[in-house]
This record gives C-alpha cells, sequence and structure tokens, in this order.
C-alpha cells in the first residue's frame, strides 16, 4: 500500500515497541510491521520520539525512577494521554508552558511505571489559551472510554475552567499510586 | 535560421484569429445547486494543529469537485436540513483569537450559497471535544436544534430554528451527547449505563423526561457514542464488537436487542470493530461498519483496514470490503447506487461503490485532519 511505503519510508525510525501502545492518532500514519505481525503505530508516537521523525532533542526527567524520554508519546505516563505534549511545547511534564493556564478539571488514568512497576494515577491537566501547540502530538487509549463517561475520555477538550477554552498542550501529572488497579 | 524564426512569428501573428473572449463581470460568486444530490457530503477538518479555525468542505463523492465550504469554529458540529435548505454549525470562538470573551453559536448557512443567514447565540457551555456527530441534533420535526452542553456540568441548549433563538437548557447531570427519536424527542446516554429519554413540547421546553435501567457495562464492554441510524433505530457498535439497537419510533427511546458483529472464531482472531466514527448505516437496512484485526485494550480508535457490512434484519455479515487506505471514518450516502467515503489515514478520502465494495477514486486536499464525513440527509 502507498502509505504503508511512504510511512515505512519516513517514520520506521520510530515504529512503537510495545504493541499495547497505539492509538487514534496511528489514524494519520499506522502500518505494518514486518510481514506477520499488524500493530497499527500512531503517528503520534512516531512522530515525538525526541531527536527522530519530529526534531525534538531528546528530554530525560533526570530521575531513574521516572525512566523514559517525555518528549516520546512512549513515556510512560502518557498511556492515556491525546493531545501535544506538553514537553515539547515550552512545558514539562507536570508543567504548562509559559502563559498558558493549566486546566484544574481533567481526567484521570493509571499507567504503570516500569522503573518500580507500580501503576499510578495520573491526572491529564490540559493547558489552554494559546492556540495548539502543533508539536509531538500523541494518542494513547488505554482506558479511555467514550464521551458520556467524560472523567474517562479524552476526546473532550479539558480546557475547562479556565479563562480562555483554546487548546494548547497536555500534561502528565502524578497524582499517586493507584490502590485498586 | 533567424529568417525562418522571422517568419514563422510573422505567420503566427497575421494567422486568422477568433473572436476575443468577452468581457466578464466582477464580484462573480459561484453558487451551489440546490437540493444537493445524493453523493455530495461535507468533510469536517477538525484541524488539530490549529482548533480555533476547523471547516467543512462540501465535495462531490462522483466528480471529486470541490463545491465550497464553511469556515468553523473549534470544536463545531454540523447538522442540516434540505426541507429547508440550511446547514447548521455549532462552534466556539473567542473575541481576540485564543483569548477574550467566548462566544457560541449555531450559526445557519444558506445550502446554495453557503452564506450565512443567521447567527443564534447560545450558552458559552456547548461541550468541546473531538468531532461527534451526537454532539447536536436536529429534532425529527425539523423544529429544534438540540446542542450538548459540558462545562463540566452536562445539560442541552434548545434552539428554535423557526425563531431563530435559543429557548432554553435542560439539565441532563451524568447524561451526554444527542440522538433523535420521532417528532421532538431524543435521548443521551449516561454515566450509569442507562439512557435518558427527553421530549420537549412545542416551544422547545422540557415536555418529560425518564432513564432507562443500565444496560451498558461501561467498563467491561463500552458501546460506543459513534452510533449510525437505520430507520427509526440507532445501532450502537461495542469495543469488543456487538451491537446494541436502541428503538426510536416513538419519543420515548427504548433498549432493544443486541447481537455480534462477530463470529466465536472471529472473537478469537481479535477482529474488533475501530476507527474514529467506525460505522454507518443504509436505509435499506445495511449497517457499514470498520473492522480491525488483533484488538486489544484501546485498539478502538486505531484506523479500519477492513469494512464489514451486515444486513441488521438478519443480523448477518452480507459483504466484507477490503480498504485500499485504513479508515479513520466512514459513511454511506442514503440513495440507491450509494458511495461509501473513507476519511483515510492519509488525509484524504476514498469513495468505493458502496453496492460492489468497490474502490473507485481518491478526493485530496480537504484539510488538515478530516476526521468526519457528513452525508446529505
Amino acid at each position: 500500500m502507498r502509505w504503508f511505503d511512504r510511512w515505512m519510508e519516513n517514520r520506521a525510525r520510530g515504529v512503537a515497541r510495545r504493541s499495547s501502545r497505539r492509538g487514534f492518532l496511528g489514524l494519520l500514519a499506522t502500518s505494518l510491521v514486518g510481514a506477520a505481525a499488524v500493530p497499527l503505530l500512531p503517528v503520534a508516537r512516531a512522530a515525538s520520539h525526541g531527536g527522530g521523525e519530529s526534531q525534538v532533542p531528546p528530554q530525560s526527567t533526570g530521575n531513574p525512577a521516572d525512566p523514559g524520554d517525555p518528549s516520546t508519546c512512549e513515556y510512560w505516563r502518557y498511556c492515556g494521554i491525546d493531545g501535544f505534549l506538553c514537553s515539547c511545547c515550552g512545558g514539562t511534564r507536570n508543567e504548562c508552558p509559559p502563559g498558558t493556564e493549566m486546566s484544574p478539571l481533567t481526567w484521570i488514568g493509571t499507567c504503570e511505571n516500569p522503573a518500580d512497576g507500580k501503576r499510578y494515577v495520573i491526572s491529564y491537566n490540559d493547558c489552554c489559551g494559546k492556540s495548539s501547540c502543533g508539536r509531538c502530538l500523541c494518542n494513547r487509549n488505554d482506558g479511555d472510554k467514550p464521551v458520556y463517561r467524560p472523567q474517562s475520555n479524552n476526546d473532550i477538550n479539558w480546557c475547562m475552567g479556565t479563562q480562555s477554552t483554546v487548546y494548547n498542550c497536555s500534561t502528565a501529572v502524578i497524582l499517586g499510586t493507584a490502590t485498586n488497579t | 535560421m533567424k529568417r525562418w524564426i522571422s517568419i514563422w512569428v510573422l505567420l503566427c501573428v497575421a494567422a486568422p484569429t477568433t473572436a476575443d473572449l468577452p468581457a466578464e463581470s466582477v464580484l462573480g460568486v459561484a453558487k451551489v445547486a440546490t437540493p444537493y444530490g445524493p453523493h455530495l457530503a461535507l468533510i469536517h477538518d477538525f484541524a488539530f494543529s490549529n482548533l480555533i479555525d476547523s471547516k467543512f468542505s462540501l465535495v462531490d463523492a462522483d466528480s471529486q469537485a470541490f463545491l465550497g465550504m464553511l469556515s468553523a469554529g473549534q470544536f463545531a458540529t454540523l447538522d442540516m436540513s434540505a426541507a429547508r435548505n440550511e446547514l447548521y454549525v455549532g462552534e466556539t470562538y473567542y473575541s481576540h483569537g485564543s483569548r477574550g470573551t467566548r462566544a457560541d453559536l449555531v450559526t445557519v448557512y444558506d445550502m446554495s450559497t453557503l452564506g450565512v443567514l443567521a447567527e443564534i447565540e447560545i450558552p458559552t457551555k456547548r461541550a468541546n471535544s473531538v468531532v461527534n456527530k451526537a454532539s447536536a441534533s436536529l429534532t425529527a420535526d425539523g423544529r429544534f436544534l438540540v446542542v450538548y452542553n459540558m462545562n463540566p456540568a452536562m445539560s442541552v441548549s434548545v434552539v428554535d430554528l423557526d425563531k431563530r433563538q435559543f429557548v432554553g437548557e435542560i439539565p441532563t447531570p451524568g447524561c451526554a451527547l444527542v440522538y433523535a427519536t420521532v417528532e421532538r424527542g431524543f435521548f443521551m446516554l449516561c454515566g450509569d449505563g442507562s439512557l435518558l429519554a427527553i421530549t420537549l413540547d412545542e416551544h422547545g421546553a422540557l415536555k418529560s423526561s425518564s432513564h432507562s435501567k443500565p444496560f451498558i457495562d461501561i467498563d467491561k464492554d463500552p458501546l460506543t457514542e459513534k452510533s449510525s441510524r437505520i430507520g427509526t433505530n440507532w445501532y450502537f457498535p461495542s469495543y469488543l464488537g456487538r451491537v446494541q439497537v436502541i428503538a426510536a419510533d416513538k419519543e420515548v427511546a427504548r433498549v432493544a436487542d443486541t447481537w455480534w458483529l462477530t463470529t466465536d472464531q472471529e472473537r478469537k482472531e481479535g477482529w474488533r470493530p475501530a476507527g474514529w466514527h467506525w460505522s454507518a448505516g443504509h436505509p435499506d437496512g445495511r449497517l457499514f461498519v470498520g473492522m480491525i484485526p488483533k484488538g486489544y485494550t484501546g485498539s478502538h480508535k486505531d484506523p479500519a483496514t477492513e469494512v464489514w457490512v451486515f444486513d441488521v434484519a438478519r443480523h448477518a455479515r452480507v459483504a466484507k470490503i477490503a480498504l485500499k487506505n485504513a479508515a479513520i471514518a466512514i459513511e454511506v450516502t442514503a440513495d440507491a447506487t450509494p458511495r461509501m467515503l473513507v476519511a483515510n489515514v492519509e488525509g484524504s478520502v476514498d469513495v468505493y461503490d458502496a453496492n460492489a465494495g468497490t474502490y473507485m477514486h481518491t478526493i485530496h486536499g480537504v484539510g488538515e485532519t478530516p476526521y468526519m464525513i457528513h452525508r446529505i440527509e
């Protein structure tokens, strides 16, 4: 398929490494990897690789207990995120970019930290008041439920309770360890 | 050599000429012929990288012509009434682009000129979420437009299309989206797995409301909220591949039967529905569903690689369509020689002969992130 070939050419370096992490933004560029497996890979993940296709320099948390590159879609906290990664937009994994406002309302997911094997409650607060950042698009749908269960849905623009509902990017803030998962 | 060139130029200049092209009028603006043919469609570019400026493109699925567009604000919705020759766009704007005073509108467009007929202000509460056809709906009598609100309190705003004004808000705590039944009824889906059935009076005010018993197991196998209607039934595929029918032949909707889209063997192979808007219904009783193999928890928004076609009366699959490009969203035109339109992973729209299941051609240039296709209703 044409899109497959083009995708492979442009995105191959960023193919997902774990088949459980795939999502809607794969709609924009997904592909077969190899001949047998059919992992549908989100362009969001591919495009968000630090130093990769998105041209974003690699990042580190500096903390071995919080492993991974927060500028990539594979970073463990992003298991239910949907949007542009604030780490690529002037903010960090848990801070909004300068001049934006963090939404106090959000949806909650749980993600497993590969460093300690524990599941953490993650709050996906959006940052608001500037137009779409447009960098490091990432979507993963672990635990995503339909819009009629809003607290478990990542389709909703969570820029609510802010001065402006215009969406800029998304963070992933640890609230604590999950007690019942 | 120079002499030959000179002779050639002379011959060209001296050759008999046709009549001059006539002068043309300036300030000309094209129109779209109405009523729209059944193979026109509106493509919603969600404009993910520029959410405050989305758009709807009107295209001809046969000629591939681009006929015009509507400019919309962020997280827009689209409804239409061929009887009124009008399109209704729900949109959110800020007075200074990304900041300032928020305005939520239902903007009324003429289907022929694609010009604005009216801007109806509604409470600044309309739900802002990634494109969803059920974020607003006309009532079946065509009188009211019902707009789903979330701020995060959940409610609906009712717009009287005759009077061109907002006529009231109805709180709907815990319940989302709008699916029309008949006359002035609609239903919503609720976080406890029930549905909320609402009817309006002749003024658009609440006439009745009632909850069903919970029937959706949201934790184990939720129904997608991206539904399709055939006749007076709504069809809601589940993440795992059941389809739940909601009967909407009376104002108050009721939960009807449920059946599997897949066989036991297909489920073992991991076949599941997937995509952004993964189903479409044809009035003759065919339900088109985007499918993927090797589904997994969280695969429900992956692009569909096949479309399976079901006869909803027999609960039987009648065709499989292997897609040229994987599908974000699908739509089927409502005529006897229908086209299946596929918003594909490349950001263009593939057109298929829906009866034969064969690819015809691709419409390009319909925006950055075209996530939804609206047929002509």
